[in-house]
This record gives structure tokens, C-alpha cells and sequence, in this order.
């Protein structure tokens, strides 16, 4: 299953990696959120995984972020 | 000379003079003809004041350069033309040339010719030389042009005297007289919209991850959620700092420019509906919105916790905090303590403390470690990579671990591996506060944490060692952390 089939009528689903067909992109590595995720290209298969690690990175990562802006907020009064 | 004397406050006739003497000051000032030109030209539009009055030469010598010039700087700058004109009003009335100089200055970047109008009245009663309830008003300015605002924000500067009390009280004036629609009470509730909405985006987004697996179908909320909540988080963070920015703190130019940077990459992610095709660049646009938000975010969150020399940043937000000391955790101190706290939730179940002090007895230090969503690790700051502990220079350990027998794991780093001294540490070790367990983390500077930062991060949140800015000395506490271990 590629990008390019993925989503329309015959509903995507997401890939085993046994069906990659080319190698997987380059790692992009977080160290703060001890995560690594790859970028992809047409033909890739749509890994889960990596997407996975893609959204968990992001919680992750915008979870610190908030944290601190809620903190920061309270403290200036901003917010309640 | 001061306008004081001459020009009787009873005495309207005067007025118009008095205009024509401030231009033409600005005009000499200057020697910017083309700055002059527009004032006039807008003065005489709106109020009909003859242009050949203003740009009067003979009235050159009456007001003092450097007082005009800034005025009409500003004005020049920040405004269209019917601000300018406001400005010049607004020095009429006043008295004092800074005074003026500066309120003209707000006046200009609040737009609206009617606004600036009452702004001028309102530096006119403020007396007194301080800039800073003039950032105050600025800020306000930018948001809009109201009458009524104009006149609240003319009794804070009549009010005003001292520079953080004054923006202080200009906030809340401003929030009590004006409600949502205007100036800052509106960032405050946009702030707290935004901040809601990236809550909300998060709760679905973790409902989603679930449904994400091999064999599940691709959903296009799968790929839309993270560029929508991340706008929200980055509408909240832009507001927020707008805010504080307001009150007179500064914003390292190198965070807005991230912050603007990830705002662009999530607000032009090219969104999915059901039946649209997926391609590559809707993962590697998420990517890319992570590699951003890694950056700015740990920008971001050393805000607080940079020194002043460090970014410039950290004491003014800091000044502008409510923190709360936490002395009782610092013994052995001899002189008031800078301090810095945070809290996670459970509010007061976790607590970072900063103390600029000497910490005599070398006790501390932790292990890298994923347990309880917690990382420690040390972080070289000008490469902004992690500081392993293996390798070694010359035979010299580049690390070395200590345990003590009162349960403290204490960890030393050696960037240099020299032998000669150490950079940073961080230890750990057990406790029972007031009946819970606790993990005792800390974190220790001796000297180089110039380069070095003793780190540790919990369940995302992020705090690293400020810059003791030293290369030797005795070994100083500079953060430690009650981890809530039940």
C-alpha cells in the first residue's frame, strides 16, 4: 500500500513493514522525547508505527510545551 | 524651556503656537523634511490646521531638539498620518519633553486618529520621566482605537509614577474598564481560548492514536489533528508572550522567530478530507512541524530558567512572576536567595528550585533513566547535544559515578575529561516527604556550565541548569526536584 493508493475508495489501511518496497526515509531523532521517526517517499508503505511515533512526538513534545505555557500564564495572571 | 511656563493652561489661544513650535523643534531636530511633510499634511487634513504655521522656521528655537525629535520619530514610524497628528497634539498639552516624547510614541502605534487624541491628554497628566508605563500603553495601543479606552488609559498614566506598579495597575485598569474586546483582557481570554482548545485538540488526538495500527484504515483526522492543535498551542504560546511583552519583558528574538517559523509550517499543512488523496509530504510535514516545535519548545521552556546574561530573558520574566520561595530547602545560606519554582501537577507535588547559592557538601547526582516518565541527562548548550558519559581524554574519566551511604547516587561529568575540575552533576536518591515517597533529583554546577547544563525532564517537562557563568569555584545547587514517586 503506497501513499499514492492510500486513500480514496478501496480504503487505505496501514501497512505491515514486511511490504516495504523501498528503504524507509531518514530518521529524524528527538533526544528530549527519546524518539525517532523517518521521513517518508512515494511508495513507502503507510507505516503505523512511524506515525505512531510521529503523533507521540508530538503530544510529547507540545505536552512540555503547554505545561510551561499554562505555568507561565498562571503566574502572570493570565490565566486562572 | 518647558511648555510649564510658557503656556497657561487657561489660555487656548496659545495653543495653536505651541503646535508650531513642536514641529518646527521636530523639524530642526531632524532635519527630515519628509517626516515633517506628512505630520503636516495629515494635521491639516483632519484638524485644519495651517501647514505653513507648522513648518514656521521662526519657532524653531522654542522647544528643544532632542525632545521633538523622538516624537516625531516615533510618530514617523509606528503610524499613518492621522496618528501623527494626534502626536503633536499631545505634546501641545503636556509639560515635561520626555514625558511627551514618549506618549506620543504610544499614541502613534494605537491607530485611530480619535484615540491618540485622548493618549496626548493622557501623557499630559503623567508627569515624570518613566518609559516603562509608556510600553504599557503601547501595547495597548496595538489592539485598537477606542475613545474609551483612551480615557482609561490617561488616568493610569496620571496615576502612574513607578514603572512596574504602573504597568502593573495600567493592566488591570485596562482589564476591568474594557472587558474582552480591548487590549490585554482580550489576550488573557485569548490565551486561555487557546490553551482550551489545545487541550481539547490533545484529548482527541489520544483518543485517535488507538485507532492506528496495521490493518486499521487511514483516517484523514489521523494526519489533521497535530497541525490543528499545534496551532492552538502556538496561538496560546504567541498570545502569551504578547502579553508579557506588554508588561515590559523581553522575548528573545530567536523564540518569536521559532515560534513564527512553527506557526507557518502548521497553519499551511495541507489538510485531508475523507476520499483526498494522502501523499508523503502530509507525514513529512508533520515531521518538519516536530523538528520546529523541538526547537522552540526548548527555547521555550528555558525561558524561566536562563539568567539575565544568558538571554536577557529569564530575570524580567522571572520579575514578573508570583513565585513562591522555597527557602526551607535550602540551608546554609548567607545571603537572599534568587530563587526559581515550578510546579506540576498536582500543584505543589513537584518542585524545581534554583538557589544561587553554595552548596558545601557534595551530595547528588542521578542516572539517565526512563522510569516515571523521567530523563536526566546533561546537555552541551552550544551544540545542544547531549553529554555522554563514556569516552575519555588523556586517561582521564569524562564521567564517574558516586555513591554514598546515606543513599544519594551522585553522577559527575567532565566535558573535557581534564581531570582538573568538573563540569556539571546530578544525583538522586529516595525520600519520604510528609509521608509520600519522593525521588530526590538534583542538580550541581562547580564551574563550565557556560557550556554545560544539568537537565531533567518529566513527563515532557523540560528544566534545565542555568549558567553559573564560572570556571571554578565551589559546587553549586542549581536545581533540585521532588519527583512524586505514588
Amino acid at each position: 500500500m503506497s501513499f499514492v493508493n492510500a486513500f480514496p475508495a478501496n480504503v487505505s489501511k496501514f501497512s505491515y513493514v514486511g511490504m516495504l518496497v523501498r528503504p524507509p526515509g531518514p530518521p529524524v531523532t528527538f533526544a528530549i522525547c527519546n524518539a525517532t521517526v523517518r521521513y517518508v517517499a512515494w511508495g513507502d508503505v503507510i507505516d503505523p508505527d512511524n506515525h505512531k511515533g510521529v503523533i507521540n512526538t508530538f503530544l510529547c513534545i507540545s505536552q512540555g510545551i503547554a505545561v510551561r505555557a499554562n505555568m507561565v500564564a498562571k503566574g502572570a495572571g493570565v490565566i486562572q | 524651556m518647558s511648555f510649564v511656563g510658557a503656556f497657561p493652561a487657561n489660555a487656548p489661544k496659545y495653543v495653536y503656537p505651541v503646535i508650531h513650535r513642536l514641529i518646527a523643534a521636530i523639524d530642526a531636530g531632524l532635519g527630515a523634511d519628509l517626516i515633517l511633510l506628512r505630520g503636516t499634511a495629515v494635521y491639516d487634513t483632519s484638524v485644519g490646521v495651517d501647514a505653513s504655521l507648522v513648518r514656521s522656521p521662526t519657532l524653531d528655537s522654542a522647544v528643544g531638539a532632542e525632545y521633538s525629535l523622538v516624537g516625531l520619530r516615533s510618530a514617523d514610524a509606528c503610524l499613518g498620518a492621522e496618528s501623527s497628528l494626534v502626536g503633536l497634539r499631545l505634546v501641545d498639552l503636556g509639560q515635561g519633553a520626555e514625558y511627551s516624547l514618549i506618549g506620543l510614541r504610544s499614541a502613534d502605534l494605537g491607530q485611530g486618529a480619535e484615540y491618540s487624541l485622548v493618549g496626548l491628554r493622557l501623557v499630559d497628566l503623567g508627569q515624570g520621566a518613566d518609559i516603562t508605563p509608556l510600553k504599557g500603553i503601547v501595547a495597548y495601543d496595538l489592539a485598537r482605537g477606542s475613545d474609551v479606552t483612551l480615557k482609561y488609559i490617561m488616568k493610569l498614566l496620571d496615576l502612574a509614577k513607578g514603572a512596574d506598579a504602573v504597568l502593573n495597575r495600567l493592566l488591570g485598569l485596562y482589564d476591568r474598564g474594557l472587558g474582552a474586546d480591548y487590549g490585554l483582557a482580550s489576550l488573557h481570554s485569548d490565551v486561555a481560548a487557546a490553551l482550551r482548545d489545545f487541550n481539547v485538540s490533545q484529548i482527541a488526538i489520544n483518543k485517535m492514536i488507538g485507532d492506528i495500527d496495521y490493518g486499521k484504515e487511514v483516517r484523514a483526522e489521523h494526519y489533521t489533528l497535530v497541525p490543528l492543535a499545534a496551532a492552538n498551542l502556538l496561538s496560546a504560546v504567541s498570545r502569551l508572550l504578547q502579553v508579557l511583552k506588554l508588561r515590559g519583558a523581553s522575548v528573545p528574538a530567536d523564540i518569536q522567530g521559532k515560534l513564527n517559523a512553527c506557526w507557518s509550517i502548521a497553519t499551511s499543512y495541507p489538510m485531508l478530507r475523507s476520499g483526498d488523496l494522502i501523499s508523503p509530504v502530509h507525514e513529512n510535514k508533520l515531521i518538519d512541524l516536530l523538528v520546529c516545535l523541538s526547537s522552540f519548545g526548548s527555547a521555550f521552556m528555558n525561558l524561566l530558567a536562563s539568567s539575565g546574561s544568558d538571554s536577557g530573558g529569564g530575570v524580567e520574566y522571572t520579575r514578573l512572576l508570583d513565585l513562591t520561595p522555597v527557602a526551607d530547602r535550602v540551608t546554609s545560606v548567607s545571603a537572599p536567595i534568587p530563587y526559581y519554582t515550578d510546579r506540576l501537577s498536582p500543584p505543589g507535588s513537584y518542585v524545581i528550585v534554583r538557589p544561587q547559592t553554595t552548596y558545601t557538601t557534595a551530595y547528588v547526582s542521578g542516572l539517565p533513566t526512563t522510569q516515571l516518565g523521567l530523563t536526566l541527562y546533561v546537555r552541551n548548550i552550544s551544540q545542544g547535544s547531549i553529554v555522554w558519559w563514556n569516552g575519555s581524554s588523556a586517561g582521564a574519566p569524562c564521567a564517574a559515578v558516586y555513591v554514598y551511604s546515606d543513599g544519594w547516587v551522585l553522577a559527575w561529568f567532565n566535558d573535557r575529561c581534564s581531570g582538573s575540575y568538573t563540569s556539571v552533576a546530578i544525583g538522586v536518591r529516595t525520600e519520604v516527604l510528609s509521608g509520600a515517597p519522593y525521588l530526590h533529583v538534583v542538580g550541581f554546577d562547580q564551574d563550565h556550565a557556560d557550556t554545560d547544563q544539568p537537565c531533567i525532564n518529566v513527563k515532557g517537562f523540560m528544566f534545565c541548569g542555568n549558567s553559573v557563568d564560572a570556571y571554578s569555584g565551589p559546587v553549586r545547587l542549581i536545581w533540585e526536584a521532588w519527583v512524586p514517586l505514588s
